[in-house]
């Protein structure tokens, strides 16, 4: 059932597809990654409207599905004259652009959550003593509180990035060819249907091996022992 | 003209949505606790299958394994049948769903038996019942109390993946809403009505389990 030599000659082709998975995912996590920490600055400022306009902002984004976020920013983009005729659309005639726009806002929005959630887990008792020590607000987020709250969110940001890594699938609705493009169109040239998931899947999972082991080690590294 | 004439369309698929997510959930339930069991079973072997199902089912991304059990589907019941039988849209979107639901469940579950004193079964055994009475009565509504938060954020990525069975041709609502944005040139409009209704469908669904939360707690 399991042509290999088939399989065998398509194995460049996926290779290309994993290198844009791969692209896909690191883009959008570090700039997720980034747009998470300033959300988590704004609301270490403590105004109403900003923590108003950063719970609209995570409900959106949680509340609607990826699928539907990645449709509005790469087709719905084009309906407006003005944005066709604009700079902007230089980055959003790129399927690739418009893909990692909307996994970043995805994930901006859940590791903003984590990292508060990590934040407010930190006992009080710390950031007075803290003041009591006569930091400045900077030196208390550099010394004490940034290293313990990311000591705390590690396990949880290692499922945020598997995460991505399992959207980075939808890109290929908007004719990104990632693994599952290619895979896809493998299957609609060839009919190896069976062998192509198959080979589909242990690449996923295989990334997700290497994923979870580097966080580990990540972990490894810096636990007080 | 509103929507372009297109509501009733939407509509449609609204209601497509909610009966591939609410059939989905409550099969995936009913895996998450057989998952659950599997997890916490005495023999080894069974144990090691339900971690093994488990935590592949959680490494695969969603739309994989939609395809597959689309894919693989039609060509099981094509060999069956003897001739060429495509699956069932909506059969393959609630198997899929359910499998991610119940995976991502079954540690739900898991946690939430953990956490039920063990004297509690002990004294059911002390009383005679026997163990399905057990199950029914005195564990499960206990570990159901325990999972409703994590059930609750559980059936929100259902809702919100039930958005991908657009993808083989189901007519839920992304699948009306892409019909709609192709036909009047208007996508952005299009989308945005369809983000709209699944945030209003998340929020009911998340006001469902605030309530069904209220209910169950002990005060």
């Amino acid at each position: 059932m399991i042509d290999t030599k088939i399989l065998w000659q398509s194995i460049p082709q996926i290779a290309t597809g994993m290198v844009t998975t791969l692209e896909l995912m690191i883009c959008a996590l570090i700039i997720g990654l980034l747009l998470a920490l300033i959300l988590t600055m704004c609301s270490y400022l403590n105004l109403k409207i900003i923590n108003i306009i950063l719970k609209a902002y995570t409900f959106i984004i949680r509340g609607t599905p990826l699928l539907v976020q990645i449709f509005i920013i790469y087709y719905g983009s084009s309906q407006f004259d003005f944005i066709r005729n604009g700079i902007l659309w230089n980055i959003l005639k790129e399927p690739f652009a418009c893909a990692v726009i909307a996994l970043a806002l995805n994930t901006s929005a859940y590791s903003f959550e984590l990292f508060r959630g990590a934040i407010s887990a930190i006992p009080y008792g710390e950031i007075e003593a803290c003041q009591a020590l006569g930091l400045s607000k900077l030196q208390m987020l550099r010394k004490v509180i940034a290293p313990r709250a990311i000591r705390l969110v590690l396990p949880a940001y290692s499922n945020e990035v598997i995460i991505i890594l399992k959207s980075t699938t939808l890109a290929s609705t908007i004719t990104l060819m990632d693994i599952m493009g290619v895979i896809h169109a493998f299957i609609s040239q060839t009919y190896l249907t069976a062998s192509y998931l198959l080979l589909a899947g242990s690449i996923y999972l295989f990334l997700n091996l290497i994923i979870i082991n580097i966080f580990r080690y990540i972990e490894g590294r810096l636990s007080y022992q | 003209m509103f929507l372009d004439g297109y509501l009733p369309q939407i509509i449609d698929g609204c209601k497509m949505t909610i009966m591939v997510s609410v059939t989905s959930i409550f099969i995936g339930v009913i895996l998450g606790v057989i998952g659950a069991l599997g997890e916490m079973s005495n023999s080894k072997i069974i144990l090691k299958i339900s971690k093994g199902i488990n935590s592949i089912v959680r490494g695969l991304p969603e739309l994989l394994i939609l395809f597959v059990i689309y894919f693989m589907g039609t060509i099981l019941l094509s060999k069956v049948f003897g001739k060429y039988t495509e699956i069932n849209i909506f059969l393959t979107g609630v198997i899929a769903l359910s499998i991610i639901f119940g995976a991502y469940a079954a540690q739900t579950f898991r946690g939430a038996f953990l956490h039920i004193h063990k004297g509690q079964k002990e004294s059911a055994m002390a009383l005679g019942l026997s163990s399905w009475i057990t199950f029914k009565k005195i564990l499960f509504p206990q570990a159901l109390r325990y999972a409703l938060p994590g059930l609750s954020n559980l059936c929100l990525t259902t809702l919100k993946d039930s958005s991908l069975i657009s993808l083989i041709g189901l007519h839920e609502l992304t699948f009306k809403s892409q019909l709609a944005a192709t036909q009047s040139y208007k996508p952005f409009t299009f989308y945005l009505v369809c983000g709209l209704i699944y945030l209003i469908l998340t929020s009911l669904f998340e006001l469902v389990f605030k309530l069904l939360e209220f209910k169950v707690s002990y005060d």
